[in-house]
């Protein structure tokens, strides 16, 4: 029939208060809702940008063997030379590299405290490293490492721990790619400020060439590390170059989710949450939702019988309230989304700081200092639709109430 | 014609029992003026709602122009009752949100009738019931006895077969209720609407042109007036 959304309007506004109370409900769970996904889909990117950055590039290249191992860094599973050679000459950017784990000492003077520390360590090529990783930029004291230098560039919060300054001497306890023990003596050449904290805190760098010495590698490297693009997902174009490249070398390439398997478990996780928060929102919107109509059908019961016995099916009658709560829905969105924007601009300019609240739990997420959310086009379009949707299906639901009462009790309704 | 049958009604609250129509035989023909009296709960309201298809009765029959209406489901009986049915209460039961004139249209539009004649049509029947000047004004704008008249207009706009008033002028003061009486007894006479109103006020009864009287349920009397 005609006229219903004119009717449906005007009792939006009869009711101002209530429709505004409950249109607010509405957008304030669209509001966290917008807020909630900002932020983890914010923190997710910026850890994916710091793998890449800082510990896996595109990607890394090793054997077989060494994959199926890659958690213990197995020295012994070393690179064939032609991998570097065809990489090149497909135009890759790319470096070598070498994981492995050892004990960092320190004791004696200048040190304040001594100890050890097990830590992580990276041999890298100083020449080629900023190919692929940004390490260098990062580098706020002393110096990157040049070739040869027998020095160790540590983050920032790996020093704090331990007190360590530029010029400080240490030894690294490490085993060498034969087993036997062998202790580097090395001095801190270089403090950086690494945005992902996993460097920060439990990483050591060290020159590839010295490591050799103490590894007796031999000038082999485990790990080719490229970097096919700036984004997490590299265009396919890039994808095939490297896999032609990698042909007939029985060395395979590893993406860099596939070493951040934390990470990524992380950011699965964050999908069901920002699920649950997506319930909640439902559910005050199914509150909030289902009382204002229900406030409004017994006010009216009388005029909706008159409505009723004019000739007014149900099925008109459930449009009508459908058309009410499917305004108040559209409202609750556009606040909502609105809210939702100006929160998030704040959060995307300048972001949560929660200084190294973070620092030593070890969670997965790759972001230290602050949580910057992003522009997520689709969750304003989901505000939107789920707003309404929700509202209009409630709704849908609570008018079966009114059309199971008869019409007469309707009129006599006081 | 409308052909009332052997019509019981029995009301049950809990425990109790009502029998608010006990058997009642009455026929109306096409036109007329018919007031159903009776002293209150003598059934009335009871023997209207039947007659206007918005209560089930529990035995007898109900013909409209031959249609069993009472047999008919649910959203047959509410198009039957847009299309053949005009209801006019004691206490108006117009839409506050909307106009005088949005109120009479809403009984348009629920025939979907094009927007261009349910203005013209909208229009005409409010300068009839004598609401000319008045039309953009919301119920609480109007008196009582105004609204009452919108209540007739929307009733009337859709030239029904049959309108019916429960009590129509017990919520007025008797000058306007005769005012409302003149009006109705007008609308008949123009447009040939039976109208069949219940009343237990004498001034009312002496308007209608036929006068059945219901006591507990059963029709005691019927005169035909001149
Ligand atoms: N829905 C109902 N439930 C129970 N009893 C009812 C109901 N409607 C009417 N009654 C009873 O039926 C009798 C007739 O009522 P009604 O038709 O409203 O009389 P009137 O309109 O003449 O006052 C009264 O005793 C009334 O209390
Ligand atoms: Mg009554």
């Amino acid at each position: 029939m005609k006229g219903l959304v004119k009717l449906g309007f005007r009792n939006l506004l009869r009711y101002k208060r209530r429709t505004l109370i409950t249109a607010f409900a509405v957008a304030m769970g669209l509001m966290m809702f917008i807020i909630l996904d900002s932020l983890l889909m914010g923190v997710s990117h910026e850890s994916t940008i710091n793998i890449m950055r800082y510990e896996s590039g595109s990607g890394k290249i090793v054997t077989p063997a060494y994959w199926e191992d890659f958690k213990s860094t197995p020295l012994d599973e070393t690179l064939d030379p032609a991998v570097g050679e065809k990489l090149t000459a497909a135009g890759i950017a790319w470096t070598r590299r070498i994981d492995f784990t050892g004990d960092m000492i320190f004791r004696g003077d200048p040190w304040e405290e001594s100890g050890s520390l097990p830590v992580a360590v990276t041999a890298l090529d100083p020449a080629s490293d900023d190919r692929v990783f940004d390490l260098k930029q990062v580098v706020t004291e002393g110096h990157f490492l040049s070739p040869g230098e027998e020095g160790v560039v540590i983050g920032q919060w790996l020093a704090e721990d331990t007190g360590a300054k530029i010029g400080y001497p240490l030894s690294l306890r490490v085993k060498t790619r034969f087993g036997s023990e062998e202790v580097m003596e090395l001095e801190v050449a270089g403090i950086m400020d690494c945005p992902d904290p996993y460097v920060n805190t439990g990483v050591v760098f060290v020159d590839i060439s010295v490591a050799d010495d103490y590894l007796e590698m031999d000038g082999l490297y485990t790990q080719a590390a490229v970097k096919l693009s700036t984004s997490p997902q590299p265009p396919q174009k890039a994808l095939d170059n490297l896999n032609g490249a990698l042909k007939g070398t029985g060395a395979e390439f590893h993406k860099w989710e596939d070493w951040s398997e934390d990470f990524v478990a992380i950011a699965e996780g964050k999908k069901t949450s920002a699920f649950s928060i997506l319930s909640l929102v439902v559910l005050i919107a199914a509150i909030g939702i289902s009382n204002t109509v229900l406030m409004s059908l017994f006010e009216r019961t009388r005029e909706l019988g008159m409505m009723r016995a004019m000739g007014m099916t149900d099925g008109d009658l459930r449009r009508t309230f459908l058309i009410e709560a499917a305004g108040i829905g559209l409202i609750g969105s556009i606040i909502g989304m609105l809210w939702g924007g100006a929160a998030n601009l704040y959060l995307v300019t300048a972001g949560i700081n929660y200084g190294s609240l973070l620092k030593d739990m070890k969670i997965g997420y790759r972001v230290s200092g602050i949580m910057h959310g992003i522009w997520l086009i689709r969750d304003y379009f989901i505000a939107l639709a789920g707003g309404v949707g929700i509202c209009a299906g409630i709704s849908w639901f609570v008018t079966k109430k009114l059309t199971k009462m008869e019409i007469t009790d309707c009129l006599r309704f006081v | 014609m409308i052909a009332i049958e052997k019509v019981t009604k029995t009301y049950v609250s809990g425990d109790v029992e009502v029998k608010a129509l006990r058997g009642v035989d009455l026929t109306i023909q096409d036109g007329e003026f018919i007031s159903i009296a009776g002293p209150s709960g003598s059934g009335k309201t009871t023997l209207l709602n039947l007659i206007g298809c918005i209560d089930t009765l529990d035995s007898g029959k109900i013909l409209i122009d031959g249609n069993p209406v009472y047999d008919l489901d649910k959203d047959a009986k509410a198009l039957f009752r847009r299309e053949t049915l005009g209801f006019i209460f004691q206490s108006y039961n117009l839409i506050p949100v909307l106009t005088a004139f949005e109120n009479v249209a809403f009984a348009l539009n629920l025939l979907d009738m094009d927007d261009k004649e349910i203005r013209e049509r909208t229009m005409a029947i409010l300068a009839e019931v004598g609401l000319q000047g008045m039309e953009d004004r919301r119920p609480n704008k109007l008196s009582g006895g105004q609204q009452q008249r919108v209540a007739i207009a929307r009733a009337l706009v859709k030239n029904p077969k049959i309108i019916l008033a429960d009590e129509p002028t017990a919520n007025l003061d008797s000058h306007t209720g005769e005012d409302i009486l003149k009006l109705m007894r007008e609308m008949n006479e123009k447009h040939g609407t039976t109208f069949i109103f219940s009343t237990h006020d004498r001034m009312v009864m002496d308007y209608a042109k036929r006068l059945v009287s219901l006591h507990d349920g059963l029709i005691q009397n019927d005169e035909t007036r001149s």
